[in-house]
């Protein structure tokens, strides 16, 4: 007994330091105090890591006396290392410095990025911003659409547009999100640009698969965008003046009266208020439109101007109120306006009576995005973390044609006021919350709930008309008309569980299994679905791993398109109860190796089938009415499979990555009455076997830099006529088109180059240190990008005419220069 | 004219609609267009940023092809061969195009009729095609309001044929008043809701000539189609219609909304067609047409009228030609080439008012 007490004695301080100790906090930039999405902390004891979630918050738990962490981000010096005694639970914060050399010699450290071999999560790519400020953009505007369609997996569709067709999936397939709140149209000028400032984002990431259990709603992948919080210690921001739009990015602390007297005094305080606030416009209208008033003036025959425009507002509040607890609220508006105004008047005398004519008309298209959102982040423990959140997001379409005429004469007066109005509009309010926790080292639950209220308008049409007038007897007579032509208000209730787990076993095997619930219900017919999401990663080296995974996806919605390309009367409608909600089921495997720390390798091959796809059929229409829909569209299946490699460089003097796809993706349209093709597979539109995207930046200095995209792949599809043949009776030429999609454009490549030029404000320094302090770090950056540097005609679209085959291309050589002020 | 044979060869190409009432017309020609990208070259003078030309196109109609109809019934099949009529010496209203015919044809309902052609160069096609039954409309009465509007009672009788087979009804209304009204496109035909017994389907598209325009001796008709399903009619059907034409100008005159018609003549056609013609025309109409057309279900219910505006319109002639609006498939049941054979039986019944002064 006393032999075995007295070994328990000699025990107890194994026993004790064999005990588990979470350590946990935020990532955060060293000046500006941004919070850090998806930061590497990693302890190099245990080889246990985990990445900063979407409040910059992270947690890990480790056995041991003892821990080395490092955590490291790109863009920042990633060689920070603490090592301390594991004494219980421990708050631990963690600055990380920017780094502003990128010549200096790069620590090598044991970085974890959302989809390394540490992690289990595969088909997944975050794209730093930085890297995606530093490619060359068609006409000079920085794109991060335009960026993740450079990514493998990813491709374009037509040139020049955002539309993204991930895996084989259409361009309705992607939930997009702003701050965890779904966008609905992220188009600007017919999909040349996206309503993204990259000057606003500070983290996005791209699943392609292997999808977390959080996400559901569409088939394809899930776009995370996160929005600057503002920098918590001085004001700072950007100008930019570019070919198309110019752009002003501000943010800042908002201090108190308290804090500010503080700072005065010397103190370092830092503000628990910071603002975001980014605003961007396009100006050909404000250029050209005074020009062509100006003319039709001078022409004696009324005003005429017109013009198109298209601006985005991001405005971002944030309050800490303590470790625990962090508020914010976020705001976006954007919109594409086209206009076109005619003004003409005139007053005479006539037989020494004044007499005079007015005629004006009016056409004004609107469509766009507003989006709200309030986030509470509360973290219970070190082990319990929430995050809830009430947002709103609105799509409306709204064109509106008006003319009035009014005529004064001796004998007689007239007057004519006609408008049209076409309006449609989509809402979600919606109401979430999750959670994680760490139960133990080796667990991960994340769990929680979501509500949506969706409301859908796909149409209404207003006609108004009012005339005043005299018969021949001089008897007035007057008319009035005022019709409203609409489809009605569609009511949709979408309400999710969810829950996932991360197991750890042992330190070279690592589980994820996931199960999403979610209930759609309107027009009184509920869907309800079970969204299973399963994937493993087995540790075969160090640096070196196998992935697979599984996931199971829902999509209660679709976009009624007429075109290839984002046109403002592109109409979302729900399920009903003919048309079921679209599946899909995706299996993927992989390897993923980290080399050296430097460069991440993978290589995945993927299989996806899709149930209950629509596709118009041939000679449908829904332009700007979605009347009938249900009648225009067929029902059918779809499935792809490729392979994707990745070979990405995040730090050091050059950074890129090199992508390539090959991928086939086939469609089946076979129902009865529904039949597309004659129900015989064929090629998806987009089925582009081979695609290859280079994207590489070069720091040459620590004022110049130069950057060069390429990018190669196998043409487009299209439907054309292989023969032609007559017909008597209907007295006119058919075409013969043998199946759907069955031409093939020429391969498309372009080149992009770049350089940007970095020159310091005249004085530098400490901007908190003196007066006129936030000009100390002021920079001007020169912008130069030539789009399409070799000028190869790639193809836009193709058709027929007469005999001739015809090729429209749209973006030749384009050059650009952009000037930014930065402070 | 033959072809070089390292070319994919062309197609067989057949097309016939034929009725109980008229001698057969087989037209019989080859494809003569090739789309493929190994046969364009580039031409440099293009208005296009780049055009490719196509290496040759011919005239595709064969005066050497074999035809015949095999008409199978209660008796044994009967072999009917068809010969060629040259254009020279085909009507006027035909074409330009000669064809193949027979004098020595009589179609009953329910027969069943092989359409079977073949050529040394284009090898052989065939199709199948199964007559309608006799359809059978009669006018019940006629009401006609002071606003140029007719509600017309109509019976029609029960319906034999195939439960696949298209019904088509057009209604044609020709007024003669103190203006002299003319027909005018807007108008349309549709029953009145108190009446409807199944959903019927509305086309406002001019798919068949034949329903097109007709001349009488007040003015021309255009009317519009009401489409049925052949169940539809299975027992028979007592149908109320509206065949309205006084929207001749919007807004209408004073005196167009109150002048009272002298005359009104109408003209009801009803045809029964095997639907394998229905989606023929439908698709090769929506493949001419991408904005304004799309292939219905038979069974679809009304849609709301309504003065709908030009601005949408404008503005999709502009977006239709961005973005690429491809070629539609057309519905083609010849077995080995392409085309259409159909059958089709029809009935016509008149209406004459005069009002008395």
């Amino acid at each position: 007994m006393r032999k075995l007490f007295i070994s328990i004695f000699l025990l107890l301080p194994l026993l004790l330091s064999a005990q588990r100790a979470t350590i946990n906090g935020y990532v955060s930039d060293a000046e500006s105090g941004e919070r850090l999405i998806g930061a590497s902390v990693y302890d190099a004891l245990s080889s246990l890591g985990t990445v900063t979630n979407n409040a910059g918050y992270y947690t890990l738990t480790l056995s041991g006396d003892t821990c080395a962490l490092q955590v490291s981000y790109v863009g920042y010096q990633p060689s920070t290392v603490y090592a301390m005694r594991l004494q219980g639970d421990t708050l631990l914060n963690i600055r990380l410095k920017p780094t502003s050399a990128l010549l200096d010699e790069v620590e090598v450290v044991a970085h974890q990025s959302i989809s390394g071999p540490k992690s289990t999560q595969m088909s997944a790519i975050e794209v730093p911003v930085a890297q995606i400020k530093g490619i060359p953009a068609l006409a000079g505007e920085v794109d991060v659409l335009k960026a993740i369609q450079l990514l493998p997996g990813v491709q374009s569709g037509s040139e020049g547009a955002t539309g993204i067709y991930v895996r084989g999936g259409g361009p309705d397939e992607n939930l997009i999100l702003l701050d965890g709140v779904p966008l609905y149209s992220v188009s600007h000028a017919m999909g040349m640009f996206s309503v993204f400032n990259a000057d606003a984002v500070k983290n996005v990431t791209l699943y392609k698969g292997n999808f977390p259990a959080r996400y559901g709603s569409r088939l394809s992948s899930i776009i995370d965008v996160r929005q600057n919080d503002g920098n918590s210690d001085f004001w700072h921001g950007n100008l930019t003046i570019g070919l198309i739009a110019a752009k002003l990015n501000v943010g800042g602390p908002i201090f108190t009266a308290k804090q500010l007297q503080a700072r005065k005094q010397g103190d370092t305080i830092r503000a628990k208020t910071t603002f975001n606030i980014s605003v961007r416009r396009s100006y050909y209208d404000a250029l050209i439109s005074p020009i062509m008033a100006a003319v039709s003036a001078s022409q004696g025959e009324g005003t005429a101007f017109g013009g198109y425009y298209f601006y985005d507002l991001n405005a971002k509040v944030s309050h800490t109120f303590s470790e625990n607890d962090r508020l914010s609220a976020s705001f976006y508006m954007g919109d594409d306006v086209i206009y076109v105004n005619y003004n003409y008047k005139d007053k005479y005398t006539y037989q020494g009576v004044t007499e005079s004519e007015q005629y004006k008309t009016n056409l004004r298209t609107t469509s766009g995005n507003i989006v709200a959102a309030a986030n509470y982040e509360h973290r219970f423990n070190s082990r319990l973390f929430s995050n809830s959140q009430i947002s709103f997001t609105r799509y409306l379409n709204h064109l509106k044609q008006s003319l009035q005429e009014k005529q004064d004469y001796a004998d007689e007066s007239y007057s004519f006021d006609q408008s049209m109005l076409y309006s449609s509009f989509l809402m979600d309010l919606s109401a979430k919350t999750d959670f994680e926790f760490l139960p133990s080292p080796k667990h991960t639950l994340r769990f929680g709930t979501e509500y949506t209220y969706h409301q859908f308008r796909p149409a209404i049409n207003n006609f108004f008309i009012a005339e005043i007038g005299e018969d021949e007897k001089g008897n007035p007579t007057s008319m009035k008309q005022d019709t409203t032509y609409t489809e009605g208000t569609l009511h949709g209730h979408e309400a999710v569980l969810y829950v996932e787990e991360n197991y750890t076993p042992t330190s070279w095997l690592s589980l994820n299994a996931g199960l999403r619930g979610s209930l759609y219900s309107v027009n009184s017919k509920t869907y309800p679905s079970i969204e299973p999401r399963v994937g493993v990663r087995v540790l075969l080296y160090k640096d070196l791993a196998f992935k697979a995974s599984y996931s199971y996806m829902s999509q209660y919605v679709h976009l009624l398109s007429n075109s290839s390309i984002s046109l403002p009367t592109d109409l979302w409608v729900p399920v009903t109860k003919n048309i079921a909600p679209m599946r899909s089921m995706q299996a993927a495997g992989g390897l993923s190796y980290n080399i050296c720390n430097q460069v991440e390798l993978s290589v995945e091959g993927y299989y996806k089938q899709f149930k209950n796809l629509i596709e118009y059929k041939d000679g449908a229409s829904f332009f700007g009415t979605s009347q009938g829909w249900e009648d225009k569209v067929a029902i059918g299946d779809g499935w792809s499979y490729g392979v994707e490699l990745l070979l990405q460089r995040k730090f050091g003097a050059l950074t890129g990555w090199v992508g390539y796809t090959w991928n086939r993706s086939m469609r089946r349209f076979d129902r009865e009455g529904m039949q597309i093709n004659f129900g015989k597979p064929f090629r998806a539109k987009y089925d582009r076997e081979h695609d290859l995207s280079i994207t590489l930046k070069y720091q040459i200095t620590k004022k110049i830099d130069i950057c060069a995209t390429f990018v190669y792949g196998t043409g487009n599809r299209a439907t054309l006529a292989e023969q032609v043949y007559s017909d008597p009776e209907q007295g006119k030429e058919i075409d013969y088109i043998s199946e759907r999609n069955n031409y093939q454009m020429p391969n498309y490549h372009r080149l992009d180059l770049g350089a940007n030029f970095y020159l310091p404000h005249k004085k530098s320094g400490d901007p908190t240190k003196s007066k006129g302090g936030w000009l100390r770090t002021a920079q001007h950056i020169l912008s130069v990008n030539i789009y399409n540097a070799y000028c190869h005609k790639n193809p836009y679209l193709m058709f027929v005419s007469g005999n001739q085959l015809n090729q429209v291309s749209i973006f030749p050589i384009i050059p650009t220069l952009n000037y930014t002020f930065k402070f | 004219m033959p072809y070089n044979g390292n070319e994919e060869p062309p197609l067989l190409v057949v097309n016939a609609l034929l009725n109980e009432q008229e001698p057969p017309r087989v037209y019989i020609s080859r494809s003569f267009f090739f789309a493929d990208t190994a046969r364009y070259i580039r031409v440099p003078d293009s208005r296009y940023s780049s055009g490719y030309r196509n290496l040759g196109s011919h005239n595709g109609n064969l005066c050497d092809a074999s035809a015949c109809l095999i008409i199978t019934n209660h008796h044994s099949p009967f072999t009917n061969n068809l010969h060629y009529i040259p254009a020279s010496q085909a009507s006027a209203y035909a074409d330009e195009l000669g064809y193949y015919t027979t004098d020595d044809l009589h179609l009953s309902p329910h027969d069943t009729v092989t359409l079977r052609v073949s050529h040394p160069l284009y090898g052989s096609a065939s199709a199948t095609q199964v007559c309608p039954d006799t359809i059978r409309v009669s006018i019940q009465s006629v009401e006609i309001t002071n606003y140029a509007e007719a509600k017309i009672k109509l019976y029609i009788a029960p319906y034999h044929g195939n439960s696949d087979d298209v019904i088509f009804l057009s209604c044609g209304m020709c007024f003669d008043g103190s203006y002299s009204f003319k027909f005018d496109n807007r108008s349309y035909v549709r029953p009145l809701p108190t009446s409807l017994l199944s959903p019927y389907l509305y086309s406002y598209n001019n798919a068949f000539l034949e329903f097109n325009t007709y001349q009488s001796d007040y003015g021309y008709f255009a009317g519009q189609h009401l489409l049925l399903p052949a169940s539809a009619i299975r027992n028979g059907l007592t149908l109320d219609l509206i065949a309205d034409a006084h929207i001749i100008n919007f807004p209408p005159t004073i005196e167009e909304l109150h002048c009272a018609p002298k005359a009104v003549q109408l003209r009801l056609i009803a045809m029964a067609c095997t639907r394998d013609y229905y989606m023929y025309v439908q698709s090769v109409k929506a493949s001419k047409g991408y904005i304004d057309t799309y292939v219905p279900r038979l069974t679809s219910a009304p849609e709301v009228e309504g003065n709908s505006g030009d601005i949408i319109g404008q503005i999709a002639d502009v977006f239709s030609e961005l973005g690429g609006q491809e070629g539609t498939q057309i519905q083609c049941n010849i077995h080995g080439g392409i085309g259409h054979f159909c059958l089709s039986s029809t009935d016509t019944c008149y209406y004459e008012y005069t009002s008395t002064p």
